[in-house]
């Protein structure tokens, strides 16, 4: 939920949150299980080193993000991408909007953002009459209960498989059966057609590269290639620390992203999309839409050493 | 022969992903392969993934655009598509090389090449400028990719100068290890959520 705006309503909201026991055993679980996971895909691997250099590298490149931001948006619009800036989370959103409104855009397929999750750009979309749908499946069931994410990689972690049956009977107005298999191909097929209708695609991107003009996308469930192909007009929304110099930092990251995030050496899919690719329907073009995250904010505060920090970004 | 340490090393890594792998002598193989596939699937999925479950009345219909069996092999080498219509045409098969747009409800197989496979972590990886080609791989029930062996490197950073040759203008370059999955529902693992509910990589011998 984000919609406490009061520090009373937000006690309460942390009251109910802790009070929920499914929730509490859920993570609690996945705390002890996520740490036998983790180890198990650093067998062999200097897990310190590896992290150490692209800390390293991260803070070099976070001196540099104007000079990277130039030549990112040189490469990137030399190969058909148009690369926007923005200096607010609200600018970011209204770039967004307008470019939906440019192209008479009425649908919009989301995968996952955690920098649109953090300028709550759904509901500025929402609000200006726009549809989107969020095809990541814990994306789409938390969309569809109206709630924010729990985690970053698991953002339904805290539903049961009863809850979203439930949830999924009343969208198919079908009952269905407390299967997750089953419940996972429900929502490919009831998802489908909301990728062949849309008329937008917004992703995120874990790298932006600025040698190139590159933006590579991490993911698992395959709606980020859905999203970033079927869509007349793609727009890829990325902080601006996510600026980097070439392909083998990205690479680098690769290594250790999804082994510290899910336990895996690589997810299902790692794709690379430098410019606007042809596409079959409408006018083709990639936009690619930049703003600068809490990051170097946080710099002027002397919190630099936050910016060595790895998260464990979109998957 | 012995096989060959790199080929080992993707065989194993992919197979602990649930891809399928599978060495072949010749294209001609390969494509005896891709029809087996086809046909052996006919009995139990002839609807698409999904459309056994009660659905709404958009996704439902979606399930009834979907009727025969077909196989989307475009930009493939074209002896292998002689050797594929073939096979396809004495099996009953729908063999298509475009026209993926008007197919989105899902395709049985997608038939790919792999420009090159990385060892470390069982991967294939996929240039498709062609929209075709995206949607064959994406779209598909089972995505098939060709992966000659002697483009399979140790680990990504041998395939470095390659990717920065081809990101030098607009390009769409998939890393793709396993077939589509989730763990978004309880943390319990689901093959095949947007993407294929299969992958298999025909290693193709050097000759």
């Amino acid at each position: 939920m984000q919609d406490a705006t009061t520090l009373k309503a937000y006690r309460a909201q942390l009251r109910d949150a802790l009070d929920n026991d499914f929730q509490r055993q859920a993570l609690d679980k996945f705390a002890v299980a996520y740490r036998a996971s983790r180890a198990n895909a650093f067998a062999g691997i200097d897990a310190p080193e590896l992290i150490a250099e692209i800390a390293a590298a991260k803070d070099v490149a976070i001196d540099q993000l104007e000079e990277l931001f130039a030549e990112f948006k040189r490469h990137a619009e030399a190969a058909g991408t148009t690369v926007h800036l923005a200096a607010t989370a609200h600018e970011a959103n209204e770039i967004i909007a307008r470019i939906a409104k440019e192209n008479g855009v009425k649908t919009i397929v989301k995968s996952k953002s955690m920098t649109a999750e953090e300028t709550h750009l759904n509901d500025h979309l929402e609000g200006q009459g726009f549809e989107v749908t969020e095809t990541d499946l814990g994306e789409w069931i938390i969309q569809l209960r109206h709630e924010g994410p729990t985690h970053m990689v698991m953002p339904a972690i805290h539903l049961s498989r009863y809850q979203v049956a439930d949830l999924f009977s009343e969208v198919t107005n079908q009952k269905q059966e407390v299967d997750i298999q089953k419940l996972v191909k429900v929502a490919r097929r009831e998802l489908r057609p909301k990728f062949c209708q849309a008329d937008m695609g917004i992703s995120g991107a874990n790298f932006a590269i600025a040698a190139t003009g590159t933006i590579g996308i991490i993911t698992n469930e395959g709606n980020g290639r859905l999203t970033t192909t079927l869509p007349r007009v793609h727009v890829a929304l990325a902080g601006i620390d996510k600026l980097m110099p070439s392909l083998h930092d990205a690479l680098r990251i690769i290594r250790c992203l999804p082994k510290n995030a899910t336990g895996q050496a690589i997810t299902s899919y790692v794709t690379w999309v430098t410019g606007a690719v042809p596409c079959e329907v409408g006018p083709e073009g990639l936009s690619t839409s930049m703003m600068p995250s809490w990051m170097p904010v946080c710099l002027g505060m002397g919190m630099r050493s936050n910016i060595g920090v790895i998260l464990c970004l979109p998957i | 022969m012995t096989t060959p340490p790199l080929v080992e090393q993707l065989t194993q890594k992919a197979s602990l992903v649930s891809a399928v792998v599978r060495p072949v002598a010749s294209m001609d193989e390969a494509m005896a392969y891709v029809a087996d596939v086809c046909l052996g699937k006919e009995a139990c999925q002839i609807l698409a993934s999904g459309c056994d479950a009660p659905l709404s009345g958009t996704a439902e219909a979606l399930c009834q655009t979907k009727q025969e069996k077909i196989i989307c092999a475009p930009e493939m080498p074209a002896e292998a598509m002689t050797t594929l219509a073939a096979l396809c045409a004495e099996k009953g098969i729908s063999l298509i090389t475009s026209g993926m747009r008007s197919r989105l409800g899902g395709i049985d197989i997608g038939l790919t090449m792999a420009v090159a496979g990385i060892a470390e972590t069982g991967t294939v990886v996929v240039r498709s400028m062609s929209e075709e080609v995206r949607l064959a791989s994406m779209v598909a029930e089972i995505h098939i990719a060709v992966l000659p062996a002697g483009a399979i490197v140790a680990d990504s950073y041998a395939l470095e100068p390659q990717l920065v040759a081809w990101m030098g203008q607009p390009d769409y370059t998939a890393f793709v290890t396993g077939p589509s999955r989730t763990a978004d529902i309880e943390r319990v693992l689901a093959l095949g959520v947007h993407g294929p509910l299969e992958l298999h990589i025909l290693i193709l011998e050097d000759k």
